[in-house]
């Protein structure tokens, strides 16, 4: 009976500690969650007169065409650096040394593969106002 | 002393209790820091410690230090224990767990000091941490949001690097050893070793906005990997996995763990090679780079910059918005530079390179570039990622830096290549004949010719890179260089010269006054042969600073209006369009018919310039973002000065004077009929054009020379003995670019070499290759019909009589030349083609120019069969305007056409 007392308060100890792990672990998550949501969920406006080529605005860029307006992350997906700007229409990652095409988002040399994450980006005709909705996917 | 002693000396204590001292220093530098420190300015809380708080930048660099102590002698430590065996006295597998944790910690401690600098490799490195952490599956977001923080943030970064972080390796510490104190004496010696590095050696910091990142030295490896890798999760599943196999270590078989440390060592020491060579010689964009260039790199890894802690100079009060640079406390009250160029704004360094971290005038000057802009440095001042990559890209093609048309027709005509379309670079020439003549004669006018003092270029004094156009002293700069320069004190508060886009005409000069000396011809001036001393008329003629006389003849009517060389040409001409560009035609975009065209213009709203030098051009000009501009038909590149309003008429302003010009469209007769749709604009209003022939070249072996491509005298050189010169109307050809274009010509390569005196057996060479003109002389009223048609200069036979002899019923040309024959061709010595003869190859400096043949030499000189009797106005020449071949027919009996 003695032996069984102290196994069955071990095991009480482990759970419970295990118990308060999980819970800390998962506010961690919620928390964490939470915050990079809040960080995102931005929206910024622009003028009218979004001049043509590559416009850069720090976390994202535009770029104006006569066909279109686009609006891309400036976040290298490779490895995360700030993409700068570069030659013309071509924005340099000086971490690494990707390239990537400012029209497209596509990358023109590595070591990044993946093209560049779009936002939303709309003319609104009420306020004659660009808008880029910054979504970063948290993955 | 016995090598034992000093031996003993230097080993003082194991390499783990100096790691562990230089913990505790580093703990202790790390708690007075915090106070000058401010993590929501890092950058500027940092620069600050290093310009105005020498204790603090002692503390900081004492920091540093004792940080790369701990790092390296804890590596030290390890490879003791995995070399003796010693890791299997660890029995306890809690306590070499949380070794591994304390050896990452030690990781994440590294790596967070280098980010909580601020500068533009602590931002980035930020960036990058973060970002692999997220690649980490499950709990990856996680550790990124506890370990980084977000980009905005650095609260959570600053509390795990001081607290989290400290605490963990105490802990560790304390675990492995048991105690946390190293003896006094090794704690006393590395403490005043250190102390002394941090009194001379600076901690290095970055440019906030530098474009070249290079990581902390020890995680320089796993960039350059990560550079090669398009998977950074591998990079991090190889880090993990080290960590794992260290931590299974002590579990291993013997034989299993000997392998496995062979491994790490190897592995060691390729990591540590790859450290070097990245840290050496990667260069911006990961561009090799030589010594010189690691030498002028923004960030270095050690600093010498001794701390005065004596030092009494108080806080010096720097405007909020200005950039937080060392040079600016002497020269922050620097005038004269444009907007574009403010030093508040764009600070010294971008510039001027040196030492931006310290308020030492010594310090401060080392390594400083004092002449920015040449090509040597451009790439680390004016063609930075930050500047203008573009343009000095496109420069080191251009035409003007690398000379390859005038290299391409030397050597073709010296017998060294046989094509004219091959592309060169002056700072490629060799030593033989033909680049030797180009050494001693014409290396001097590209722009990679390094400026190499300070002030205005002397009119000898060509190229300087972006100086040579964009570098200007007015009165006050120059007396502010000259009282810099008598280092007087408080010299440092002057005016410096502009940078600016305002390039005068006589920039152009000291280059373009040579070979088709558009320069001065567009001014109205020729150069003659005449002596300084033989100048008599000071109003018609003048003496360049160069010795040269020159005499008036006639301006180019866009002169006359006011107009500068950079009112036509943009800078996708002068500094290029980034291609290898063989000749001058090749670089020029602008046409006269952009201005002076009889249809719409082709234009292009100012908010729609799509390059984003354009863009900048249009800003600096303040010009109308709803204004219209006029686009060249070559290339589509924009007129930045020109307007075309609601009529479509186009206006142009002078950039240089503000004026505006109404752009006149062609006269009714150039577009006219079929008769002239042939000619270029040129064939018709170039007045005149520089000619000079009979040119002479030896090779001088005794003569004192100059090779002007490494600015060195030497002995034995080209000498050009120059023939006659005299400026008239330009010669006409043709040019199979634009097949049957008729455009205008002058003498290019008329010229003897006399190659003997350079190579025995070499002979004499003799040439007359005409050059496709571009005058420069152009005038408002084009040439009449008899200019061409009866004007043996206009068809290449040079100077003499042509006349049109009828002897019965049979008219007949002949032609008696002014010049005596060359002994070489037998043709004047002034002509392109001989009268009514085929001309002979080779006889044009382009592949595409060629004089006229025999049967459009006998068209040409059957309508001026017909100007000898019917008046230039007659209804007859009108018709035979709009439609020769319908007048011929009906031409009546008397009409007599030349027999030939």
């Amino acid at each position: 009976m003695k032996i069984q007392k102290q196994i069955s308060r071990k095991i009480f100890i482990r759970w419970t500690v295990r118990l308060i792990l999980g819970i800390s672990l998962w506010i961690w998550y919620r928390l964490t969650r939470f915050q990079t949501e809040l960080e995102n969920k931005i929206e910024f406006v622009h003028g009218e007169d979004i001049p043509l080529g590559v416009s850069y605005f720090g976390k994202y860029y535009i770029f104006h065409s006569e066909n279109s307006t686009r609006a891309f992350s400036t976040t290298c997906t490779h490895a995360g650096c700030r993409i700068g700007k570069g030659s013309e229409a071509i924005l340099q990652c000086n971490c690494h040394g990707s390239q990537f095409d400012g029209a497209s988002g596509k990358p023109l040399k590595g070591p990044a593969i993946k093209p560049l994450q779009e936002f939303d980006c709309s003319f609104n005709k009420q306020s004659g106002q660009w808008i880029v909705k910054f979504h970063r996917d948290p993955s | 002393m016995d090598i034992n002693k000093i031996k003993k000396l230097i080993q003082f204590d194991t390499a783990g209790w100096i790691a562990i001292s230089g913990l505790l220093i580093c703990v202790l530098s790390g708690i007075l820091l915090a106070i000058p420190y401010d993590f929501t300015h890092s950058f500027e809380s940092v620069t600050g410690i290093l310009l105005f708080n020498p204790s603090a930048t002692l503390v900081r660099n004492l920091h540093y230090w004792s940080a790369q102590v701990f790092f390296i002698f804890t590596i030290f430590h390890i490879y003791d224990h995995l070399n003796k065996s010693t890791e299997t006295n660890i029995r306890n597998s809690r306590t070499w767990l949380i070794l591994c944790i304390v050896l990452a910690t030690l990781g994440y401690e590294m790596i967070s000091g280098f980010i909580l600098k601020g500068d533009a490799g602590g931002i980035q490195a930020r960036r990058i941490i973060a970002s692999l952490l997220r690649n980490i599956p499950l709990a990856g977001n996680m550790l990124s949001s506890a370990l980084t923080g977000s980009e905005e943030n650095w609260q959570i970064i600053y509390i795990q690097h001081v607290a989290t972080g400290t605490i963990i390796l105490f802990i560790g510490v304390y675990e492995h050893v048991k105690r946390i104190w190293p003896k006094p004496r090794s704690f006393a010696l590395i403490f005043v070793l250190l102390l002394l590095i941090s009194l001379l050696f600076r901690a290095p910091l970055g440019m906030v906005e530098s474009s070249q990142i290079k990581g902390p030295w020890f995680f320089i490896g796993i960039q350059e990997i990560l550079h090669l890798s398009s998977h950074p999760s591998y990079v991090i599943s190889l880090i993990g996995v080290v960590f794992s196999v260290f931590y299974l270590i002590p579990r291993m078989s013997q034989r299993i763990r000997r392998i496995i440390k062979w491994f790490l060592f190897v592995g060691g020491i390729l990591y540590l090679s790859i450290t070097f060579c990245a840290l050496l010689f990667r260069g911006e964009n990961w561009q090799w780079q030589g010594w010189n260039d690691f030498r002028k790199s923004d960030e270095k890894l050690v600093i010498f910059n001794p701390v005065n802690l004596f030092n009494s100079d108080s806080i010096v009060f720097t405007p909020e918005n200005q950039k937080k640079e060392g040079c600016l406390v002497c020269h922050g009250t620097t005038t004269g530079l444009s907007e574009s160029h403010k030093p508040a704004t764009i600070g010294c360094f971008a510039c001027h390179k040196g030492d931006p971290f310290t308020s030492d005038k010594v310090s401060a000057h080392r390594n400083m570039i004092k002449i920015p802009g040449n090509f040597s440095n451009v790439r680390q001042t004016c063609g930075t990622q930050n500047c203008h990559p573009d343009m000095a890209g496109r420069m080191l093609n251009s035409l003007m830096t690398t000379q390859s048309g005038i290299i391409g027709v030397d050597k073709f005509v010296f017998g060294e290549t046989p094509s004219l379309n091959d592309t060169f670079q002056v700072k490629n020439l060799g030593h033989s004949a033909a680049d030797t003549h180009l050494r001693n004669l014409c290396a001097s006018c590209h722009l990679g010719n390094d400026k190499l003092t300070t002030g205005n270029s002397a009119w000898l004094e060509r190229g300087g890179g972006c100086n040579a156009c964009h570098l200007h002293y007015n009165d006050e700069a120059l007396k502010s260089m000259k009282r810099m320069q008598s280092k007087l004190p408080a010299s440092g508060f002057g005016v410096h010269p502009s940078i600016d886009i305002q390039v005068s005409n006589d920039r152009c000069k000291s280059c373009h006054s040579r070979s088709g000396r558009i320069s001065l011809n567009y001014e109205g001036w020729n150069e003659t042969t005449l002596k300084a001393s033989a100048v008599t008329d000071s109003v018609h003629q003048k003496v360049l600073p160069d010795e040269r006389v020159v005499e008036y003849v006639q301006s180019d009517i866009h002169h006359q209006k006011g107009m500068a060389c950079i009112d036509c040409h943009g800078s996708y001409e002068i500094m290029g369009d980034g291609k290898h560009q063989v000749h001058k035609e090749d670089g020029v975009k602008v046409q006269c018919m952009d201005c002076h065209l009889a249809g719409n213009p082709k234009s292009v709203l100012v908010a729609r310039l799509s390059d984003r030098e354009s863009q900048m051009v249009a800003w600096l000009r303040k010009i109308d973002p709803k204004n219209s501009l006029v686009v060249t038909a070559k290339g589509e590149y924009p007129l930045m000065n020109t307007r075309v309003d609601s009529s479509e008429r186009i206006w142009l302003t002078g950039k240089l004077t503000g004026k505006n010009h109404l752009s006149k469209p062609p006269s009714p007769i150039c577009t006219k009929g079929k008769g002239h749709n042939r000619l270029s604009c040129e064939s018709c209003h170039t007045s005149w054009v520089p000619q000079c022939i009979g040119c002479h070249n030896a090779f001088e072996k005794d003569t004192k020379g100059y090779d002007l491509l490494t600015n060195k005298q030497v002995t034995g050189t080209w000498v050009e003995y120059a023939g006659i010169g005299f400026a008239r109307a330009p010669v006409l050809g043709v040019s199979d670019k634009i097949p049957g274009k008729i455009v205008t010509a002058m003498p290019g390569m008329v010229m003897t070499i006399e190659k003997e005196s350079f190579g025995k057996g070499e002979g004499t060479k003799f040439h007359r290759l005409y050059a496709p003109a571009s005058g420069h002389t152009t005038v408002r009223e084009g040439r009449g019909c008899k200019s061409c048609h009866n004007n043996p200069l206009a068809l290449g036979y040079g100077d003499g009589v042509l006349i049109y002899r009828i002897s019965g019923s049979a008219g007949k040309w002949v032609f008696e030349p002014k010049f005596a024959r060359n002994e070489h061709d037998s043709l004047p010595e002034d002509a392109w083609v001989g009268f009514l003869k085929e001309g002979r190859l080779p006889n044009s400096t382009r592949s595409w120019l060629r004089p006229f043949t025999v049967k459009e030499q006998q068209h040409i000189l059957e309508v001026g069969s017909c100007l000898t009797c019917h008046d230039v106005k007659s209804k007859v020449m009108e018709g035979a305007l709009e439609d020769y071949s319908k007048i011929r027919l009906q031409r009546k009996r008397e009409c007599i056409m030349p027999d030939w």
